[in-house]
């Protein structure tokens, strides 16, 4: 009997113990880290080595790059730099995204076979990303490098062309690593088809938001009506300004792809798709990951010493870690760009006015765009069990374009190398670090669509402070590697 | 009110209106309820207290960030799975900081909006 007791005892002990333990590990340690978010977000100075646990959350993390992704990369990085993947023979996914700016272009907007609308974001570190573009439109690697070969703005490629220069070009690599190339398409592949990509539309609730949001008078007197209640063909009129709202028709080339029979459009989706796999895997192991700031941070997790200027050097210095509390405290810029990768995947609306029509509603685009995405995460050519499990994937059955918090949303950029990608925004409208600081110090701008982040405040730093952040900022470059090397 | 010790345990959360006792556990065993970009699927009970309260006629539910003007970024489904409990799917919060819970209960005897503050860590 006492044994029993004795046992029962000991046993309730040992819970007791293991539950404390959980209790530290999952609550104890998050609930710290948010009072110092707080705090530092409220502008209380915080101690060195309070500043540290916050800092410990900004360590680099390497991707996770296999054997098959390394023999793919391989193929990869080839047709990354190859201009045979365009119309004109002269475009390839480096004429934007050049290795020498951090796989960025320098221009305002991207430069394809026409002058595109938006600004070229970075691949560097991608491989943290949960969506791609600024809009999210899709959701992984793969599927967003198919988009630039088709468009007709950017290489203009057929998918059946493509087929055609793989077989003439590339058949080896893609034979070793994918197997034989399918005989079906080698008999009987018409020169150029390619299906239409569908422009998703909005629906007259996501319109009549917009209309409603629109800080732009003479947009609404165009329309004629002020009014919050609107009629269907003010709607109707209003839906032209909008990006990506035109009527669309088919074409012969959209005809030849539908006159392939079933299996033929399998086929080739299949070796279009596997295109995109070779594109990721190369992506993938494109890093930015040495920094002045991240040697800075090793240096001071790694040290039994918590004062940071025992860690100082001549990169990161007394002004970047002023910009660094800044960033983490008065400026708040991490509550979008946190994380070692300087970003949180979520799109923003951060007020910036529609430059000219047609507007760009940016995430309810994205919204709309990712769920027809045959190439999406649930779709059968590019689904994986990684893929599903992602939380970008459990996102895709519940996003909704209607929300107002999408209309005029983007996604946050990475800050890695954020002084090699000039322009900023996402129409690349300024051009220096120190303009994108000058916005957010004086916030003087309103959204012309959606509703700008409340938690947006003029951040009212003096010019020493502008410069200590500036310094920060330029402290994230670092060499661009890849790991698939 | 904070929700951490409870939902990191993996415990459900209660509390009571006047008509209603609410219940909210995770759907899958030991997941949290309350955590940091992450999907949870919570199962909801609605238990009547009072006898006027009667049958749920309707129930949603939304979360919002005040301080931000935004929610979610998914739309959570409320499906409803036996008489006094819902499967509200889709429910990930994006963004650490101040959230804003909000149900409502529609019986009988009119509609109840409940709000509840949540402070979603960043972990």
């Amino acid at each position: 009997m006492i044994s029993k007791k004795l046992s029962l005892t000991l046993f309730l002990w040992i819970l007791i113990v293991l539950g404390m333990v959980g209790i530290r590990r999952y609550i104890m340690i998050p609930k710290e880290q948010a009072r110092l978010l707080r705090d530092a977000m409220g502008n209380k100075p915080l101690a060195d080595n309070e500043l540290r646990k916050l800092a410990q959350f900004f360590v680099f993390q390497d991707p996770e790059l296999t054997p098959r992704d390394r023999e793919l990369a391989h193929w990869g990085r080839k047709l990354f730099f190859e201009t045979g993947l365009s119309k004109n023979g002269k475009i390839s996914c480096a004429t934007c995204h050049k290795p020498e700016l951090s796989f960025t272009d320098g221009k305002t907007t991207a430069q394809g076979l026409t002058q595109r609308d938006r600004n070229t974001p970075t691949i560097i570190n991608s491989f943290s990303s949960f969506w791609f573009y600024w809009d999210g439109r899709t959701d992984s690697l793969a599927a967003q490098s198919l988009n630039p070969i088709e468009d007709e703005g950017e290489q203009g490629l057929t998918r059946s062309e493509l087929a055609f220069w793989i077989l003439n070009n590339s058949r080896s690599d893609y034979e070793n690593l994918f197997g034989p190339f399918p005989k079906i398409l080698e008999k009987a592949l018409p020169f150029k088809a390619r299906p239409l990509r569908e422009r998703p539309q909005f629906s007259d609730g996501v319109v009549r938001n917009t209309m409603v949001s629109a800080d732009n008078p003479k947009l609404l007197s165009e329309i004629g009506s002020n009014e919050l209640t609107l009629s269907p063909q003010q709607i109707r009129q209003f839906r032209q300004k909008l990006r990506n709202q035109s009527p669309q028709k088919g074409d012969v080339l959209s005809v030849n792809y539908w006159r392939m029979n079933r299996e033929q459009r399998f086929e080739l989706d299949r070796v279009f798709s596997n295109v995109g796999l070779a594109f990721e895997a190369f992506e993938k192991g494109i890093v930015a990951r040495d920094s002045a700031f991240d040697q800075f941070i090793r240096r001071w997790m790694q040290s039994s010493n918590p004062d940071p200027r025992v860690h100082f050097s001549e990169k990161f210095n007394f002004s970047e870690f002023l910009g660094f509390q800044i960033f983490l405290g008065k400026g708040a810029c991490h509550v979008c760009h946190s994380g070692p990768y300087f970003k949180d995947n979520q799109f923003h609306n951060i007020g910036l006015p529609q430059s000219q029509a047609p507007f760009d509603l940016g995430r309810s685009l994205g919204v709309l765009t990712v769920k027809k995405d045959r190439f999406n995460c649930q779709g059968i050519f590019l689904k994986d069990s990684s893929r599903q499990k992602s939380e970008s994937c459990r996102d895709l059955n519940f996003l909704d374009s209607e929300t107002p918090e999408a209309i005029g949303s983007f996604k946050t950029p990475t800050l890695r190398n954020v002084a090699e990608t000039a322009p900023y925004m996402r129409d690349g409208r300024l051009k220096t670090l120190r303009e994108v600081l000058e916005h957010y110090n004086k916030m003087e701008t309103h959204s012309g669509v959606g509703f700008r982040e409340e938690t947006l405040k003029p951040l009212n730093l003096s010019e020493h402070e502008i410069a200590a952040l500036e310094d920060f900022l330029r402290s994230l470059s670092s060499r661009v590697e890849d790991l698939n090397l | 009110m904070s929700f951490g010790f409870f939902s990191s345990l993996g415990l459900a959360y209660e509390w009571r209106t006047p008509n209603f006792q609410i219940s909210i556990k995770a759907a899958e065993k030991g997941a949290e309820l309350f955590q940091l970009n992450r999907h949870t699927t919570w199962i909801v009970s609605l238990l009547p207290i009072e006898k006027q309260a009667g049958e749920v006629l309707d129930f949603t539910f939304d979360a919002r960030m005040p301080q931000h003007n935004h929610g979610m970024v998914t739309k959570a489904k409320v499906i409803k799975i036996s008489r006094l409990e819902y499967r509200v799917e889709g429910v990930r919060f994006h963004m650490p900081g101040n959230w804003l819970l909000q149900f409502l209960i529609k019986d009988k005897t009119g509609t109840t909006r409940i709000e509840t503050p949540l402070n979603i860590d960043n972990k």
